[in-house]
């Protein structure tokens, strides 16, 4: 029997990605959500539209599935965390107890939930599963957004103590790719910077918000789509959590000037002190996922780069479209 | 008690049909404060209909409208259920929990609500065998194994009602509270907590006296009349997101507690304890220095005269039924 994937927000950037991802196998059957957006067109995705905060919807959504993997979030870029930081927690924090407390109700056997890198502290060495402090204050733009984490991870592992069913999270850290938000309003450093540069003339300034230090881990999307399915099919804990990272961290301005190179455009960045950002560092350890499920990314950032801004090239500017 | 500070304001008691909130209702009518108290599926309390009002706060809409024009909004945790009902049904106090308070306080920062005293739970604090602090609460520690789902949602509402006061200035306070008694309690509830369980079958004369437990499982029950004033009291000075033990301080453990029943009861029996059956957290009492300090002592309604107060509040009902 075929096995039934359902990718809940599969119209955001990573459900996409994990959509898309397993629409090609022949041993699964993948369903997707969507809510506001327009609903993939893929002939090996099925389509749902939900609103995942009427619990009705989400019943209906999860019945009969054998997978459920949570990507479905309502997300801000810096700008909107700085600006609104309670934005959205609130009915974050509803929308994932219905999803856990009904994936638990209908027995769905594999539960995937993504969360991130964002309820990690700030650390010059690689952070492991095992380092984060729950007692020690969060950075303060991130605190709503990263207690939902810690909260939900705290769900999956309650819920799967109860053993009717079996939970994978996954602390990822900063993603990128293919259907990445790249509206500038939106998005996050990386896409925002892909964006700039890719729509800049020759000679053009690319402007950097605040000082550029601040180091993040980036991950290519595929390498965490690789991962959730690992997970799928190695994951026989009733809870487990892994790091999936790049392992390495870059330096917001050193980003910038790697995306300029490797766009082959002549471009100088220059950065607006104002304009706000999260001083941190982080980058994932991800020896246990390595361990237990076989993976490591293999996608080098350069690469990853490489492929985006040719998928950018491709789907954004020869369409002239914003997804 | 000094009620001033709400005079000429609008007060929400949320979940105010609980024996909390019985008895914040009475007391703010008593001091002529302007009170409408919510209910859902429990009945408002006989005499006071009028200042009830029903919502279903898992609707985001009866968050809103509930707190439209108020100045002040007090909101219960939805009890907990019993230990059979934990064990039995872990999973069912979950969503409701986190949709409710969630919402009311995202509805009390839309609409611009004043203040704010919001009623958490001891089931935050991982086990202990001594009186906790609130700053020896440790968040890398999971909850007591059968409040560990509900735990972590208080945990979690802790930290969102700090959220809303740090980053939308929502003057918030957050009491934890242990076991609370007394009455307006409810009887009837199959999902009843021990003290009125105990004192219904007391007053039975059940015989035999059958106690779950070994008997030395230690609570710190406090009477609900001295935790209302401790509410109201962190109403007027403590709304700054920083949780604050109310408890009585006095621990008290189920043999002690069981004799005090049966002797205002009227039973003569021996109890007998089944230690097979199964109890809750073995020790759990706060430790009251930090509101003690801050906020000045509350007097303590002793054990002997609270289960008084209820048996005879309690004894009362019947005979008006």
């Amino acid at each position: 029997m075929r096995k039934k994937i359902l990718i809940l927000g599969a119209t955001g950037f990573i459900g996409r990605n994990v959509a898309e991802y397993f629409a090609g196998m022949q041993d699964v059957e993948v369903c997707g959500t969507y809510y506001k957006s327009a609903p993939l067109e893929h002939p090996q995705i099925q389509m749902i539209q939900a609103d995942l905060r009427s619990s009705a919807e989400v019943d209906n959504a999860i019945k009969g599935m054998d997978v459920v993997i949570q990507a479905a979030a309502v997300t801000s870029g810096a700008k909107d965390i700085v600006t609104n930081p309670v934005v959205h927690i609130a009915d974050n924090a509803v929308m994932n107890s219905l999803i856990f407390r009904s994936a638990f109700d209908h027995a769905t056997a594999h539960v995937v939930f993504f969360s991130c890198s964002v309820l990690y502290h700030s650390s010059d060495t690689p952070l492991r599963e095992t380092d984060f402090d729950a007692n020690r204050e969060m950075y303060p733009s991130y605190f709503g957004g990263a207690w939902n984490k810690v909260y939900f991870e705290k769900m999956c592992e309650f819920y799967a103590r109860l053993g009717r069913n079996k939970y994978t999270v996954l602390r990822h850290s900063n993603i990128y790719g293919p259907y990445d938000k790249y509206d500038l309003d939106k998005s996050h450093v990386f896409g925002a910077t892909v964006t700039k540069v890719m729509t800049a003339k020759e000679g053009d300034k690319i402007r950097v918000w605040g000082t550029g230090d601040e180091e993040r881990d980036l991950l290519y999307a595929s390498d965490l789509t690789r991962c959730v399915d690992l997970a799928i099919s190695k994951q026989e804990k009733p809870f487990a959590l892994y790091n999936a990272g790049y392992g390495r961290s870059i330096s917001v301005k050193d980003l910038v000037s790697k995306i300029i190179e490797l766009s082959g455009k002549e471009l100088v960045s220059e950065h607006d002190l104002s304009k706000p950002s999260i001083r941190t560092k982080v980058c994932l350890d991800c020896t246990k996922a390595k361990e237990e499920l076989g993976w490591a990314p293999r996608v080098s950032l350069d690469d990853g780069i490489r492929k985006t801004l040719a998928w950018y090239k491709e789907n954004m500017l020869a369409k002239g479209r914003q997804l | 008690m000094n009620l001033d500070f709400l005079k000429g304001k609008k007060v929400l008691i949320a979940g105010g049909a609980g024996l909390l909130g019985c008895s914040l209702t009475k007391l703010l009518i008593s001091h002529g404060i302007s009170v409408e108290s919510t209910y859902f599926s429990r009945t408002p309390p006989k005499g006071l209909e009028a200042h009830y009002r029903q919502y279903d706060f898992t609707k985001f809409e009866d968050c809103l409208s509930a707190t439209s024009g108020k100045d002040c909004v007090i909101v219960f945790a939805v009890q907990a259920s019993g230990v059979s009902g934990m064990k039995k049904s872990p999973t069912t106090s979950i969503m409701p929990n986190l949709q409710i308070h969630a919402g009311l306080l995202e509805a009390c920062s839309q609409n611009g609500v004043e203040k704010v005293v919001w009623v958490s739970s001891s089931t935050v604090y991982q086990e202990a065998f001594y009186p906790i602090r609130e700053d020896q609460l440790d968040l890398n520690e999971p909850p007591y194994k059968l409040y560990l789902g509900v735990g972590w949602v208080y945990r979690y509402l802790e930290q969102l009602a700090q959220c809303y006061y740090l980053q939308r200035g929502l003057q918030v306070g957050i009491i934890r509270t242990a076991n609370i008694y007394g009455p307006y309690d409810h009887f009837d509830d199959i999902k009843s907590h021990v003290i009125p369980a105990l004192i219904k079958r007391a007053l039975n004369k059940e015989d035999p006296f059958v106690v779950w437990g070994n008997g030395y499982t230690t609570r710190d029950f406090i009477y609900v009349d001295d935790l209302a004033v401790g509410v109201i009291k962190v109403l007027d000075k403590y709304c700054i997101a920083d949780p604050i033990n109310i408890s009585s301080g006095a621990p008290v453990n189920v043999r002690e507690l069981v004799d005090v029943i049966l002797k205002t009861c009227g039973h003569s029996t021996t109890p007998h304890y089944d230690p097979t059956k199964p109890t809750a957290v073995p020790y759990r009492v706060l430790d009251n220095t930090k509101f003690d300090t801050l906020l000045g002592k509350i007097e303590r309604t002793s054990i002997e005269e609270g289960i008084r107060k209820t048996v005879e509040w309690y004894t009362s009902t019947l005979s008006r039924e």
